[in-house]
């Protein structure tokens, strides 16, 4: 990503929306996370509960979370305007361009991207018709109520895919 | 994979054998049932490459006995079992392993969904597709070359699936699944139709409808509208941002115009709910006829939570109401000549948590056979009190909810107290139970898994709001589970021919059997209930309650 692409990235060109959601991370990372934060967190950084959960089980794996590049699905809060939708996806296309890994984390990436319900690949390497990276990877938001299981398996098919491809 | 469409050789003795059973045209209700459908194949498979199927039920028999000295591999064993028996003789057995609740006694806790595809997807990394499935089901035509690989993939992977369990199985939980959760599983197949007063049931059903619209039509706004009540009240000098329960009897009970409206709308929801939850559809659909009265078979779910605790749905008879009315129980009854055997335990979670924490006084109030909730009396209050003091009954939440991990605070609202006052009973209780103090605050530290009785490991989930509630509460739930379940298996092996249980609710057995055999059966569960107790549970002595009477509402 130039750094003219970086400079735009600071209001919807459709809504005007300026509250940005702007990806965090190492930009050079070969690994991308692509979120769809739940908006009643009302944060989008490390403090979400559900990255806080990806950043401390990695941690577990004595892996530091910061050294990928993460970004949220949608660039602003989410509304029901087509033109903002594809702007925040082509952002996302923007910043998966070159990355050896993708992990989508929740329901709905993995629906937008795939256009596959989680349920069925939770945890496996799947096919997207709009990302091109050579491994993308599915994984459902942690489970903050029920079972914590499905999110460890994905995340630890992740880390073994991290190891295999020595993106660590 | 090779697909052999005829019966499977005899493979040699405990070859690991993978079965599955398809049914066409089955009501998605009444699958618990040997009731609907057809018989539409059966895939056999002991080496994951090559899949015998069969297609004729009268072939059943003879695979049944060419696999019988083998170890049967099933997903969901009670579905394949409860129809093959349609076909075939098949008595309880040991060499079984069921995927489905094997993977329930390595995961309770740790992973939500079990169906095969979870498995198939988590143990060997694939992506069955469940679609064709629906052809068994909508206008069903015969199997096709859809349908016969989609039934030899299920039998393949089922095998591939144990063969993968079984890396992670260890001893005691093989010790679990034989001494356990199988025979439960035979136990639970034997079960007998549940008798029910259909009109009876009617009669309630309508009479609840009615009641809900008497109040509806004297009520001065709509009932079920939160908005509507809101306004209501605030025109009338009450402003109220709820309309819940407690908001509501606080309303109720000030003796006011504005208190009789609030009476009524919580009646009105009492009666509506009460229609809508126990009409006539709770039931009709599960109704079978056994000779001139009807029965219900509910399904029962052997592991029907983490904890190992059983659940029943179509219907769910372990939600039927009972503690604010006897009524819906009074409908299910026994069967002509017959009595309803109704036993449960005596304080069963406060005995489990006894032996869990061995707290020398708990130990002694119960080897004493003396009354928990009136020795908590004695230590919350300083009261001696009687069974019959109405004091006592308050001490069932307090012991209850701390082994729920329930907040004082919360313990307070629950009785209508001070906060402080809550604080202090939980201090006084915890002052004189020591040892159970220490346990409870121990286990509550866990964030990984916590273990019942049995050695059986519930998996916490650390980022949970609830993780410390389920820490203290998983043992002692899981093991009472364990409890129970034993039990069933303990009565089945005593009464193999004609297991009379017609229902099992948390605690509590219910059976229907021949009147002049009451007494005799009524010990027999007795004992039965106590001898699992003391198996699992050996520090301390369990009492049980029986009760010979027409109906489950007598007790």
């Amino acid at each position: 990503m130039s750094w003219e692409d970086e400079v735009e990235i600071f209001k919807c060109p459709y809504c005007g929306e300026r509250k940005i959601i702007t990806p965090i991370g190492i930009t050079t990372s070969p690994v991308l996370i692509i979120y769809n934060l739940d908006e009643k967190y009302k944060t989008f950084d490390y403090s979400n509960p559900y990255l806080s959960v990806l950043k401390s089980e990695l941690s577990y794996h004595r892996i530091d979370i910061r050294q990928f590049r993460i970004v949220n699905m949608w660039y602003h809060a989410p509304n029901k305007r087509k033109d903002c939708f594809d702007w925040s996806i082509q952002n996302v296309v923007k910043e998966a361009k070159n990355k050896e890994l993708i992990l989508l984390l929740g329901a709905e990436c993995v629906r937008t991207f795939t256009n596959t319900n989680i349920g069925k690949v939770s945890g496996l390497p799947v096919k997207s018709f709009i990302l091109s990276a050579p491994i993308i990877l599915t994984c459902p938001k942690p489970n903050l109520e029920g079972g914590i299981g499905e999110f460890r398996f994905a995340i630890s098919n992740f880390i073994q895919k991290l190891e295999e491809n020595n993106l660590l | 994979m090779e697909i052999i469409e005829s019966l499977p050789p005899s493979f040699p003795d405990n070859t690991y054998v993978a079965m599955d059973l398809e049914m066409s045209g089955m009501e998605e209700e009444l699958l618990h049932r040997p009731t609907t459908g057809k018989f539409a194949c059966l895939s056999i498979c002991a080496n994951s490459d090559k899949i015998y199927l069969i297609y004729e039920p009268t072939q059943v028999s003879e695979v049944i006995k060419r696999l019988n000295n083998c170890i049967w591999v099933m997903h969901d064993a009670k579905f394949d079992i409860t129809q093959l028996r349609r076909w075939a003789d098949i008595p309880p057995r040991r060499k079984l392993w069921d995927t489905f609740l094997m993977e329930h006694i390595l995961w309770g806790g740790y992973y939500d969904k079990f169906s095969l595809a979870d498995l198939a997807r988590r143990y060997l990394g694939i992506v069955l597709d469940k679609e064709p499935r629906k052809m068994f089901s909508d206008n069903y035509q015969g199997m096709n070359g859809e349908l016969l690989q989609y039934a030899a993939l299920d039998a393949s992977i089922t095998l591939q699936v144990q063969q993968e369990q079984k890396k992670y199985i260890k001893r005691n939980d093989m010790k679990i699944w034989h001494e356990i959760e199988r025979p439960a599983l035979f136990a639970v197949l034997a079960f007998q139709g549940f008798r029910i007063d259909v009109d009876a049931w009617k009669q309630l059903a309508d009479y609840n409808e009615k009641q809900a619209q008497i109040i509806k039509d004297r009520l001065p706004m709509n009932p079920s509208s939160p908005k509507e009540i809101m306004q209501y009240f605030k025109k009338h000098g009450k402003n109220i941002s709820k309309t819940n329960e407690d908001v509501l009897l606080k309303i109720a009970n000030t003796n006011s115009d504005l208190g009789k409206i609030a009476h009524d709308i919580l009646e009105y929801r009492k009666y509506s709910k009460r229609a809508s939850t126990y009409g006539m559809k709770f039931i009709e659909i599960y109704l079978e006829k056994e000779d001139n009265y009807y029965v219900i078979h509910p399904d029962y779910n052997i592991i029907g939570a983490e904890t190992g605790r059983m659940s029943s749905s179509r219907p769910n008879i372990q939600n039927i109401i009972a503690h604010d009315t006897a009524e819906y129980r009074k409908c299910f009854i026994a069967k002509p000549n017959h009595k309803l055997i109704i036993a449960d335990y005596s304080a069963q979670e406060p005995r489990v948590a006894a032996h869990l924490s061995q707290d020398p006084k708990l130990l002694k109030i119960f080897r004493e056979h003396r009354d928990i909730y009136c020795e908590l009396a004695k230590v919350v209050y300083g009261k001696e009190i009687t069974k019959k003091d109405p004091l006592r009954n308050k001490m069932k939440p307090i012991f209850l909810g701390l082994t729920y991990g329930l907040s004082s605070r919360h313990l307070a609202e629950n009785m209508g107290i001070e906060p402080e006052e809550g604080k202090a009973i939980y201090k006084k209780v915890f002052d004189h139970f020591k040892v159970f103090a220490e346990y409870m605050e121990n286990i509550k530290k866990r964030k990984d898994y916590v273990r019942t009785v049995s050695g059986r490991r519930i998996w916490l989930n650390p980022y949970s709001s609830r993780v410390e509630r389920n820490a203290l509460n998983s043992p002692i739930q899981g093991t009472s589970a364990e409890i129970i379940k034993l039990a069933l298996s303990i009565l089945h092996k005593k009464l193999p021919e004609g297991y009379p249980v017609v229902a099992v609710i948390h605690d509590e057995i219910v059976m229907d059997v021949p009147e002049r055999l009451a007494d005799l059966m009524s010990k027999k569960v007795t004992d039965s209930m106590k001898e699992a107790a003391e198996i699992l549970c050996p520090s301390v002595p369990f009492d049980v309650d029986a009760k010979i009477c027409d109906s489950w509402g007598e007790k």
